[in-house]
């Protein structure tokens, strides 16, 4: 028995990208005032459009659009509810949820007659794993950056793209804006509701890569309910980042390696179970309260400049 | 407060949700019902069957169908049932546990007086037998003491201990690094009765053969999340070099599979046979790692338990057990087996499946275990 880190840390990379196309889902709607509990359904919808496209269409490119429109179908679902019909948000995303966990499922049994899975049904197509040139061959940090699948290298990109979109850009800032104060925005001209629908279609771009990374990556076909929770990792990730991408995809990471070596000493180590499923958890709650006591510190020294 | 009130709206909004969802799960069931007047037809045809299966009205729970193993194997058996003249609806009851008792409750209020059921709805299939002393249920899939049951209650075992032995002999055996793997969905008795077998299986394979094989059990934590167990499994190749896995992880286990393609490794798959499940499927290619399968013939089953109450034998208030010698357990001998494993091996798993069916072998039980200390004593002697 020898635990091997370099792996270990590749895996852990792994786990995360779908936690950090989740979490990039959630903050999206969040920096616009927006509390999207949703991205758990968004996801398992993009898993299961992505491999339903990718077996009619016969073709892997075919499948992660097909996920990614689901996505962003799914989204605009969520967001004419909200923003056009007036409808509480809380509401819709529990009642999108649940109607996500049935939904595919029934979708699933009109084309294929089954109601578990579809990896008998459908074809499996999976999205490629990029070798690096050159990097792969560096000794350690190779087997880590190199051999990832493209929508890892995709996740890190997205996480840049974010931090500019945000900062970078107008439209970033009216999204800000409309967060922090939607009637003051909207004093300024800036059409809340546009701008609603804009920050629901990034988030739906990104949940249709999670999904797609679900069912296309990491396995390559779908099963119901195969999320299991991951959205709303996703989505307290970012919550304790406060809305910054480069932190919420740091707090995946942290999860996707807090998970992946729970699964490692599960099998490596005699500690019981239920212990080690506990671990990702409670690394959470650990982390949220270290963050939490860091701003209290931070804001009584701005305090006591003040004074 | 307005949040509080918010939330309890929300809560009421799912649980309405849940309950559509679920009292529409029988009325799903057109193609059941349709199938009665057929049933009812052949039944003519058949006069002497006809008669034997008039007062029996076979009720048949399942969470869901679909899962191409355990909840599928019954449905064959009832398909059997139904041809056979019998009046066999199944009901799908979903996964919310509160309302298990109602739904079987709307059973017997149809008029059904046979309730087959899974060890999953055990509790309150036995509230229902204390109110119901008229209504017969079977519980199959449990192993319960005579004192714990009520006249009008059975159970059926099935000794998965037996045929997880046989394929850890062959686990032991196909494994060329000395690391085999039993991965599980969830913890409960039956699932650890599986798991002993195996490890009883590699110890005595190791025993007679002097090998040193080891044994990784590790548990998912769900029945449906094959992303988790792929990469369980990839682990396991990587930092224990294992080769062969078996899988009792119902859904979960489709990412075992597509873990044994990625590493060129071994897999066995388990209560039908998965080989044929993926050969017949768009994903041929899957099958060719699943060395055999362990079979567990839930809906035969039921059937030999249909006609021993038809032919008012004494099955009540006690655990009937199925095992290698009923034809219950077993695994897949199919031409993929034939070419992979040494006929020695073969042999090997062939001959010790006569002495466990004659007697002279006996295999560990989870149920032997007098605590659950003991269980894990055993597993770490061959860890």
């Amino acid at each position: 028995m020898s635990i091997d880190i370099v792996a270990f840390i590749a895996d852990a990379i792994k786990m995360s990208t779908p936690l950090v196309f989740a979490a990039l889902a959630a903050l999206m709607t969040r920096q616009a005032g927006m509390f999207n509990m949703g991205v758990e359904g968004m996801i398992l919808c993009s898993a299961l459009g992505a491999v339903t496209g990718a077996h009619y269409l016969g073709n892997v490119w075919a499948g992660v659009a097909c996920g990614i429109l689901t996505g962003l179908l799914t989204g605009f679902v969520i967001a004419f509810a909200h923003l056009s019909g007036k409808t509480d948000l809380y509401l819709t995303c529990i009642a999108f949820n649940l109607a996500a966990t049935g939904g595919t499922v029934f979708i699933m049994y009109l084309l294929t007659g089954e109601k578990s899975t579809t990896s008998g049904a459908f074809r499996s197509y999976q999205i490629p794993n990029i070798n690096i040139p050159i990097i792969k061959d560096i000794p350690i940090l190779g087997r880590i950056i190199s051999g990832q699948s493209l929508l890892t290298y995709v996740a890190v990109f997205c996480v840049w793209f974010v931090w500019f979109l945000l900062k970078r850009t107008r439209v970033g800032l009216r999204i800000r804006s409309v967060g922090e104060n939607p009637k003051a925005a909207e004093s300024v001209g800036i059409s809340v509701k546009k701008i609603g629908y804009i920050a629901f279609l990034f988030c739906g771009l990104f949940a249709g890569l999670s999904g797609t990374f679900l069912s296309m990556s990491w396995v390559t076909f779908f099963m119901k309910n195969m999320v299991n929770g991951r959205g709303y990792i996703g989505l307290s990730a970012q919550n304790m980042a406060n809305g910054n991408p480069v932190g919420s995809a740091l707090v995946s990471l942290l999860f996707g390696a807090t998970s992946s070596l729970s699964l490692t000493l599960k099998s490596q180590s005699n500690f019981p179970t239920e212990f080690l499923e506990m671990i990702p958890y409670l690394a959470t709650i650990i982390a949220i309260v270290f963050t939490s006591l860091y701003s209290i510190h931070r804001k009584r020294k701005i305090e006591q400049g003040i004074k | 407060m307005k949040k509080l009130s918010k939330f309890l709206v929300a809560a009421l909004l799912g649980l309405s949700m849940a309950a559509c969802g679920s009292s529409s799960a029988p009325a799903e069931e057109p193609a059941a019902e349709a199938e009665a007047p057929a049933a009812e037809a052949t039944a003519e045809a058949a006069p002497a069957e006809a008669e034997a299966a008039s007062d029996l009205k076979i009720a048949y729970i399942v969470s869901h169908l679909g899962d191409k193993s355990f909840a599928d194997s019954g449905e064959r058996g009832m398909e059997q049932l139904r041809k056979e003249g019998y009046d066999a609806k199944t009901f799908e009851i979903g996964d919310d546990a509160s309302k298990y008792e109602d739904q079987i409750l709307d059973t017997i209020d149809q008029g059904y007086n046979l309730i087959y059921a899974s060890s999953t709805y055990f509790d309150q299939c036995h509230a229902l037998a204390e109110e119901y002393p008229d209504v017969k249920f079977v519980i199959f899939d449990d192993n319960k003491a005579p004192e714990e049951l009520l006249d009008n209650e059975a159970v059926i075992f099935y000794a998965q201990n037996e045929g997880s032995y046989l394929v850890g002999m062959m686990a032991a055996a196909m494994s060329k690094s000395g690391s085999v793997a039993v991965n599980y969905g969830m913890p409960n008795p039956v699932i650890f009765d599986f798991v002993t077998g195996y490890v009883n299986g590699v110890k005595d394979w190791n025993e007679a053969n002097g090998t040193n094989v080891k044994v990784i059990a590790a548990q998912v934590g769900s029945w449906s999340d094959p992303a988790t167990m792929k990469d369980l499994c990839l682990g396991q190749a990587r930092d224990n070099k294992t080769d062969v896995f078996y899988q009792v992880a119902g859904g979960s286990g489709d990412g075992l599979f597509e873990a044994c393609v990625e590493t060129g490794t071994w897999a066995i798959g388990v209560d039908s046979d998965q080989y044929q499940a993926y050969k017949d499927s768009e994903n041929p290619e899957k099958a060719d790692v699943i060395l055999t399968s362990m079979l567990k013939e839930v809906g035969n089953s039921l059937v030999s338990m249909t006609h021993s109450i038809d032919n008012g034998e004494d099955v009540w208030k006690k655990t009937t057990t199925l095992g290698l010698a009923q034809d219950s357990v077993g695994y897949v001998d199919n031409e993929f087996f034939q070419a992979n494993v040494p006929a020695e091996v073969r042999d090997a798993m062939a001959k010790a499946a006569e002495e466990v069916k004659s007697g002279s072998k006996d295999v560990k039980s989870y149920f032997d275990f007098a605590s659950e200390d003991e269980f894990n004593a055993y597993l770490e002697e061959v860890k």
